[in-house]
């Protein structure tokens, strides 16, 4: 099957989070998943990967992250040779989500990818303390009154890697949600077709 | 193996089709969850994420897998369904390819079909034994409701738990086989008339109409039951949408059979609280409980107006159906006595809404109770309230008997009147049969103490009418 670096390495990146012997059944929340990505992207494990800000639903609010529309656009190519499946389930505050899984045929083909594809996933997403892959928290606080929703990273394994310090250097997930300003001029537009 | 065994021959089709509380809006709904407009095929789980702040979400491999392959935003929606951990509860029973798969229709008037057609088995004869059929068929009853559950938004799942007291996976839905024969071949009036075979018979339909079970013509025929039906026919899928039509009303009939149930349930609550009211005062828990009452109230309603938009609808698709039937179709209509069907149901409709708006205002007053009196207070001003309606009761009593003495009095007087204009002096003085008494007096205390008896007995009959009025309205 052809698939690009990038794709390749898509895949590996749910194949850390989802694949599983046997058991229960492992998925990748969506949105996560895309932080994940973001979070990749920004430690230059991705080479053709951008971000721009895209209109999102998280906790029941809506607003804007910073989202791939390559790594989007990977995932359909993923789900449309049936390498990853998609879940849609409900939360028990009753929001519907969306989640990602690598299938038998994706694991098979995972195996086949070079290890150093895999190696720049895997240090993108490795803890700094037990370098194993970091989890991502999307936690939705009340501060005076605004509703903050906020991308938190962390060691699920040794709880020592918590990248919890907002807009840090080193590619925090929170700016996941931070759009930073663009420098720009404007001149006044008034369009003639509504006289 | 008993010889009892009844076998669908063929690869019969199965479909099951309910009725829930739905619109327009719910299927555009269904759409984006699905995700209809990329077209691929999504997995769904009633299992619930219980940490949404959280990276990965861990589930037992239970699951459907749902795509969508026809829609239109304002009308229905049509998906195949493969249901994983679907159990086919014999190895007879094998569907097409091995895999489990099964159609369903979803449409804005709140229509709700699920089918699927049992492949020809493994062997040389084909051949599904009822009894593995009826097992197929409870399993899909509660795979469809888990599907939908998953696939319905909270308003609604909120409806179909309240009317089926949290018990929706278990709701029943109406069973069409469509077979085109039974074996072994015997005539319908055995099939019937055997007690082994109406057993068999009754698993999938439960109890049986014999009324409406017949021949169609010579060489088909019908079953039906509370639950279910089967078309027996060389070519069964004539008679899909007859069926179908047949199997909505059933579909509507079932839902509104628990919303009624549903409504005598809140007029019992409402009964315990106002004598608990007078027992024992209000706590703060009552007052949830006539705040959920009155949510339940006009979630009942909401109900009811649901099913009065899919009748409407129904009334609009009718003068379209009827004239393209065949003639066999036509035969199967009469024998279902659909109009029946239908007008019961619009009849039972219209009664209901009367009854709601009873139970409205009753738990409208126990709520105005509620807002104004605490605890404590209630019981005194209950008590006071009691006297009070002693008072009242006695004050009445006193009047009526007044009332009653008032027009004796008042006849005596007319009496009089007519008597002496009509010169009839004389003969009032004349000495009675009781020694010492005229005429006059005897009569005027005779007619005096029979009307106020005939008074006083029209005064209590009064009561006790509207007594009876109210008992019967209540209960
Ligand atoms: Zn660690």
């Amino acid at each position: 099957m052809d698939l690009s670096s990038d794709q390749q390495k898509l895949l590996h990146l749910v194949a850390i989070y989802t694949r599983t012997k046997s058991g229960k059944q492992r998925w990748m929340k969506e949105l996560p998943l895309h932080v994940a990505i973001f979070h990749a992207i920004r430690r230059g494990a991705f080479n053709t990967y951008d971000f721009a800000p895209s209109l999102i639903t998280s906790h029941g609010v809506r607003l804007y992250a910073n989202m791939s529309q390559e790594a989007l656009h990977d995932m359909k190519v993923l789900r449309e040779k049936e390498l990853i499946e998609k879940l849609k389930l409900s939360t028990h505050l009753y929001e519907d989500i969306g989640a990602y899984r690598i299938t038998r045929a994706g694991i098979e083909l995972a195996k086949t990818i070079g290890p150093k594809r895999r190696k720049e996933v895997n240090d993108a997403l490795a803890c700094s303390a037990c370098s194993r892959p970091v989890m991502f928290r999307i936690v939705k606080d009340v501060e005076e009154g605004n509703v903050k929703i906020r991308a938190f990273r962390g060691c699920s394994h040794c709880n020592k890697d918590r990248g919890d310090n907002i807009g840090s250097a080193d590619g925090d997930p929170s700016e996941f949600f931070t759009i930073h300003p663009v420098d720009f001029k404007t001149l006044p537009y008034l369009p003639e077709a509504t006289r | 193996m008993s010889e009892a065994y009844l076998n669908l021959m063929g690869s019969p089709y199965i479909m099951l089709t309910e009725w829930v509380p739905l619109a327009v809006n719910n299927v555009a709904q269904l759409m984006e969850k699905l995700e209809a407009l990329e077209g691929k095929s999504c997995i769904v789980t009633d299992q619930v994420d219980k940490d949404p702040e959280s990276t990965i979400f861990e589930m037992n491999p239970s699951r459907f897998k749902v795509s969508v392959i026809r829609y239109k935003v304002t009308d229905y929606i049509e998906l195949i369904a493969n249901i994983d951990d679907f159990t086919a509860p014999s190895s007879d029973v094998v569907c097409e390819d091995g895999s489990k798969e099964m159609g369903i229709h979803v449409d804005a008037s709140g229509r709700i079909s699920y089918g699927i057609r049992l492949a020809e088995s493994k062997g040389e004869v084909e051949r599904h034994s009822l009894d593995s059929v009826s097992r197929i068929i409870s399993n899909l009853n509660t795979d469809t409701s888990k599907l939908m559950d998953v696939m319905l938004s909270n308003y609604q799942r909120r409806l179909l738990e309240l009317i089926y007291y949290n018990e929706s996976i278990h709701r029943d839905k109406f069973t069409t086989i469509l077979a085109s024969g039974i074996d072994p071949g015997i005539g319908l009036d055995e099939l019937l008339s055997n007690p082994a075979y109406h057993g068999e018979l009754r698993q999938i339909v439960n109890v049986i109409d014999e009324g409406r079970s017949g021949e169609i013509n010579e060489e088909e025929y019908l079953i039906l039951g509370t639950n279910g039906g089967i078309v027996v026919s060389a070519d069964p899928r004539k008679y899909e949408k007859v069926m179908y039509f047949y199997s909505l009303l059933k579909g509507i009939e079932a839902t509104q059979n628990n919303t009624f149930a549903r409504i005598g349930i809140a007029w019992d609550e409402i009964n315990g609280l106002q004598k608990k009211f007078r027992t024992k005062g209000m706590t703060h828990r009552d007052r949830e409980e006539i705040a959920e009452l009155m949510g339940n109230i006009s979630l009942l309603e909401a109900i009811l107006t649901y099913i009065k938009k899919s009748l409407a609808g129904i009334d609009e698709e009718m003068p379209v159906l009827l004239p393209n039937m065949s003639e066999d179709e036509r035969a199967l209509m009469d024998m279902l006595e659909i109009d029946d069907v239908l007008s019961e149901i619009r009849l039972r409709i219209d009664d209901a809404y009367f009854v709601l708006e009873d139970l409205e205002k009753e738990v409208n007053g126990l709520s105005t109770m509620a807002s104004t009196l605490h605890e404590g207070e209630l019981r005194k001003v209950f008590g006071a309230l009691r006297e009070n309606t002693a008072h009242s009761v006695a004050i009445g009593r006193a009047l009526e008997m007044l009332e009653a003495l008032i027009f004796g009095v008042y006849f005596i007087e007319v009496m009089n009147f007519i008597i002496i204009y009509s010169n009839g002096e004389d003969w009032l003085k004349v000495e009675s049969w009781i020694p010492g008494v005229s005429r006059g007096a005897f009569l005027i205390v005779f007619t005096g103490v029979v009307t106020i008896y005939l008074a006083w007995k029209l005064i209590n009959y009064m009561h006790n009418r509207t007594f009876e009025k109210i008992k019967k309205r209540i209960s």
